[in-house]
């Protein structure tokens, strides 16, 4: 009796409690385990196995943090995460362990570094995802303006320019927040430079992945003075949150708002905490989490 | 409740008189007992006795789930002891037959404990302990530690 001998059914109901770092031996034990531990029905058995694991209440996500990956209380998903090195792009996806090294077709530097930004996303088809990556540099604010529109196809390995006529800016280093296949950003009207610095945020834009367009600026709930900024998050996968200190004479009180709906083209809020920091001034770009239920915050 | 016997006779021949409700547990037999037969002794052919008894063992102790909080920790004590009694063979015996018989307890229950077992394992090990043959050719195989590496790689313990 060996556990060869037992149907794949149960070999992948046992290999499904393991710990995913216990996956790698599982693997290379031999080629059966390996196919098995490859296989869609595997997938789904080890990712619900992972949610069940979690306390009620409990979320879990990747966390980039200083140029590392964290595991913070985790994301099993199947969505692949992306790093930028040099000028070749590594994509990798930590549940698979794999690794997708891609050439771009350009480079562009801005004083003195690549300064694209990139965003991950994925178009829903009945039976899979497909992954598509947008790449893209839009020198608005250190002129002479220059952009570049272009998004990659996982399936098919090639490249493709997007022809488009940017109406917003979104400002370098602006982290885009992945949400059901689509990316979000925030962003201001183009024509609306004079006077603003680039965390003056007052819309918000969503990159349509299955069409390959960007949508119209999408209002935040409160228009931001000068000193305010945005930052975004996104909550269990569903919604889209915003944190925004809106008010130049006290820095240390902010809001955070929620959608209540949100599509590529439409987007409505509702408030969800204001906090006072008391002398604690929480910079922009930060990670954020929240726990609706809980009603509670961190920073990151 | 019913106490009706019903004598469940393994594949080796020995047989086992139990209650109803300890039977139903068993859902390959609470399915033939719904299908309206009377029946007073079932054969269970993919089972031997001394798997069988575990499995019956199992379901008399889990016979009435209570809801309470200390009713779910001395069942989970319990478990926990009945699964040090065994070795892996036996547990893989176990698994094989609360798979056929239906027992979903029982069935999560070795599955988590093989699983813990096993979750330090070298590659080795797992073949060792399990039986099975390295099938990789040298370059197959460094194939899947380079494709592993990555992802596997133990890397500074994440800091909160």
């Amino acid at each position: 009796m060996t556990i060869t001998n037992l149907p794949s059914v149960l070999l992948e109901e046992i290999f499904s409690r393991l710990p995913l770092n216990s996956m790698r031996a599982v693997r290379l034990a031999c080629k059966t385990f390996y196919t098995l531990s490859k296989g869609k029905s595997f997938a789904k058995l080890h990712i619900g196995k992972e949610a069940a694991t979690t306390r009620e209440g409990e979320s879990r996500m990747i966390l980039l943090m200083d140029y590392n990956l964290y595991l913070i209380s985790v994301v099993a998903g199947e969505d692949p995460y992306i790093e930028s090195k040099d000028t070749r792009l590594v994509v990798w996806n930590p549940y698979w362990g794999q690794t997708r090294w891609i050439e771009p077709r350009y480079s562009h530097h801005l004083i003195g570094c690549e300064r694209f930004t990139y965003a991950l996303g994925y178009v829903d088809n009945k039976s899979c995802r497909s992954h598509k990556l947008l790449r893209f540099i839009d020198d608005y604010f250190y002129g002479p303006e220059f952009e570049w529109y272009e998004i990659y196809d996982f399936e098919s390995g090639l490249w493709a320019t997007l022809d488009v006529t940017p109406h917003w800016c979104i400002s370098l280093g602006s982290h885009g927040i992945s949400l059901k296949g689509n990316t979000y950003w925030s962003a201001i009207k183009r024509n609306a430079r004079h006077g603003l610095t680039i965390s003056d945020h007052d819309h918000i834009i969503c990159f349509d992945f299955t069409r390959e367009r960007f949508g119209p600026l999408l209002p935040l709930p409160l228009s931001v003075e000068y000193y305010g900024y945005v930052t975004l998050f996104c909550v269990r996968e569903e919604k889209l949150a915003a944190l925004q200190q809106n008010n130049r004479w006290n820095p240390y009180k902010f809001n955070i708002w929620i959608t209540t709906n949100i599509e590529h083209e439409q987007v409505s809020w509702s408030k969800f905490l204001t906090v006072d920091m008391g002398t604690e001034t929480p910079s922009t770009n930060e990670s954020f989490f929240i726990d609706e239920e809980k009603n509670c915050h961190a920073f990151w | 409740m019913s106490s009706n016997k019903i004598v469940l006779t393994s594949s080796d021949g020995e047989s086992f008189e139990v209650e109803e409700v300890v039977a139903r547990k068993l859902q390959i037999v609470g399915h033939m007992l719904e299908d309206d037969c009377v029946i007073n002794e079932i054969p269970l052919q993919n089972v031997t006795g001394d798997i069988l008894s575990m499995v019956i063992e199992y379901c008399k102790t889990h016979v009435d789930e209570e809801e309470s909080e200390e009713a779910q920790t001395k069942l989970k004590t319990w478990d926990e002891e009945f699964m040090k009694k065994f070795d892996i063979k036996t547990l893989l015996q176990i698994i094989l037959a609360a798979n056929y018989l239906n027992v979903k307890g029982l069935l999560d229950l070795v599955s988590q404990t093989i699983a813990d077992t096993i979750k330090d394992y070298t590659p080795e090990q797992i073949r060792e302990v399990f039986g099975v043959e390295n099938d990789y050719t040298e370059e197959e195989e460094a194939e899947v530690r380079k494709e592993n590496a990555w992802a596997f790689d133990e890397a500074d313990t994440p800091k909160p």
